[in-house]
């Protein structure tokens, strides 16, 4: 049964691989944030299927994930499930704890699936190490604003992905 | 079929990504390897120089589905460097922390990477038109164990009130009590459970190796215990440099390991083959049930080793939270000194025996990091297994012989890599 109201915000991704660790940075900015009595965060980091418990009882789940759409460093794409064609981890394709469109696949047997939104970032720099790029911290900003306005809006339909390039954008130290 | 010739790459539902290539000319193996593609870890060499008090928590980031089992063998590896003994409520909370994780991770595997094989279907979306409400029960019963996971260790994903020393926060009694009667309750789901994997017949093949495990005079052992060879004896966790030797192979970035005889396994298999007669008495019936015979030298039978696990550690739970209930539960502080020592936590995974060695300093700074895990130990194994099974299948069918071996490899719920989890996307309108 879905809980009517609730938004479940989930950050994924390695934070031992660099911006791979995007996503778990995003929600730890969140946590600083006053959000909405609805809203739910979760660090969901590498947890695979483990993320599936997370979303059962959502209205809406927001996904945050390093994600290669062949953009430059730091673009932020919004996207549903159903706008990817082909989906395949950096090295192939593998189910389980390396990809979220099957995680989501599995929620959606459910009876009654939350609606699911990715936000998209385009990763600099995929290795070992805990910072992220400059390109990166550079787009936080964009990132929870982002997220803040998904909050506030009330659907993404199928096809209207957002792109939002802040890579041409030059920031001085 | 003399000649044949097979190159599976990137093995589905198994985590990370690894190949397969055999070759067969004459009814001969003239090439066989099991390849791993990932990058090596670098992990060990994070760890370097970073205090001790964090390095649990840099260790529980590298698998988000292991991650329960990584932090307790980092922390185990600390305490035992710096000379502290846990109290028995802290032992008590990780053992349960550590039943939710084998529980979680066991369910997943066969519900969800292995039962498809059964119907002969490429994935468990391919189950859900006619067994749409047993991929439910294993959902739900994952659940179950997650929810255990997030009561105990403070969050569902990547536990965070286990720390060095004790834990940073105790789970409320009314709230274990409470999920007490949740297990109760899922009784009846768990029996389906038997009674489903009842329906799935698993490949007849044998091979007798070495199987290594954790082993413990008091308990089926999980959380702690001393390593023990089916072939040769005990050893300390200490001096598992003795007992697990790794080399390398040109195939593969990660490491192979073998103990007394060329290979070993580790694994739920192993842990029954070793220390069968310590499983709860509901889970020893459940073997029976379920043709599980000790010994057993079929390593596709790892699967079901696995679901009798899933049991004992559901019936452990309730007995855990019955003596801290009846012990009652306190919030605890741990005061640890740094000083110069060594420290090896050993404690079984899932998938089997896990080692972490930390060496630190007076400042209490990380000088030498190992870890090695059980996926690794197994790969030799796998390809000794599967140099044994494929000339004895070649009459069959192409599919069905590549169909075997797959099942074979994700008999061992391999773990190659939980690290690399970057999508690539292409989009419809592109």
């Amino acid at each position: 049964m879905n809980n009517m109201d609730k938004t479940v915000v989930i950050g994924v991704g390695n934070l031992l691989l660099k911006d791979d660790g995007i996503g778990v940075h995003v929600i730890n900015e969140l946590e600083k944030r006053e959000l909405p009595p609805d809203v739910e965060i979760y660090d969901g980091g590498t947890g695979g299927f483990k993320l599936t418990d997370l979303m059962q009882d959502a209205e809406r789940v927001i996904f945050i994930d390093a994600v290669d759409t062949e953009m430059l460093p730091g673009t932020i794409t919004t996207f549903k499930s159903e706008d990817v064609r082909s989906v395949y981890s950096m090295k192939k394709y593998s189910l389980h704890d390396t990809n979220l469109l099957e995680v989501i696949k599995t929620v959606e047997i459910l009876d009654n699936p939350p609606e699911i939104i990715i936000i998209g970032v385009q990763p600099e720099t995929i290795d070992y190490g805990m910072e992220l790029s400059i390109k990166l911290k550079d787009s936080m900003p964009d990132i929870i604003d982002t997220v803040l306005n998904l909050l506030l809006v009330t659907k993404l339909k199928p096809g209207n992905k957002k792109i939002m390039d802040n890579s041409m954008e030059t920031k001085l130290p | 079929m003399h000649d044949f010739h097979v190159g599976i790459e990137h093995i589905t539902r198994v985590e990370g990504h690894g190949n397969i290539v055999i070759d067969v000319k004459d009814g001969k193996i003239k090439e066989l390897r099991m390849e791993i593609v990932e990058s090596p870890r670098f992990f060990e060499a994070m760890a370097l120089g970073r205090s001790y008090r964090e390095v649990a928590h840099i260790t529980s980031r590298i698998c988000g589905i292991c991650a329960v089992t990584h932090t307790t063998t980092s922390i185990k590896a600390i305490e035992s460097a710096l000379g502290f003994a846990p109290s028995e409520q802290t032992i008590r909370l990780r053992k349960l922390l550590l039943n939710a994780e084998f529980i979680q991770s066991h369910i997943l595997h066969v519900y969800f990477l292995t039962a498809p094989d059964f119907f002969r279907v490429g994935s468990v979306f391919g189950m859900v038109k006619d067994n749409k409400e047993t991929v439910l029960r294993g959902m739900r019963l994952k659940s179950l164990a997650n929810d255990l996971c997030a009561l105990v260790g403070g969050r569902h994903i990547h536990p965070i009130t286990l720390k060095i020393g004790c834990f940073s926060k105790s789970p409320r009694p009314d709230d274990l009590a409470a999920f007490r009667e949740r297990i109760i309750k899922a009784r009846p789901e768990i029996q389906e459970t038997v009674e489903f994997f009842k329906t799935l017949k698993n490949p007849e093949f044998e091979r007798e190796t070495e199987y290594i495990s954790l082993t413990n005079p008091d308990e089926y052992a999980l959380y702690d215990g001393v390593i023990k060879s089916s072939d040769d004896g005990n050893t300390s966790p200490d001096d598992y440099i003795d007992r697990v030797k790794e080399f390398m192979v040109t195939h593969s970035t990660a490491k192979h390991a073998k103990s007394g005889k060329d290979s070993y396994m580790v694994g739920a298999l192993a842990r029954f083959n070793n220390n069968h007669e310590q499983l709860h008495p509901r889970a020893r019936e459940v073997a029976d049930e379920l043709g599980l015979k000790h010994p057993c030298y079929n390593p596709y039978m790892n699967n079901v080793a696995q679901v009798v696990e899933t049991i004992h550690c559901f019936e452990d739970s309730i007995n855990l939270i019955d003596e801290l209930l009846s012990n009652g539960i306190e919030e605890e502080k741990a005061e640890l000194t740094p000083k110069t020592g060594r420290g090896v936590g050993a404690t079984e995974a899932p998938r089997g025996t896990l080692y972490h060695e930390h060496k630190i300093d007076d400042d209490g700074k990380i000088t030498y990091a190992n870890y090695i895990i059980p996926t690794g130990q197994n790969l030799a194994n796998i390809e000794n297994d599967l140099r044994s099974l494929v000339p004895g299948i070649l009459h069959k069918e192409r599919d069905d012989i590549i169909m075997d071996i797959e099942m074979l490899v994700r008999a061992y719920d391999p773990c190659i890599s939980c690290a690399t989890h970057l999508m690539k996307v292409k989009f419809v309108n592109e």
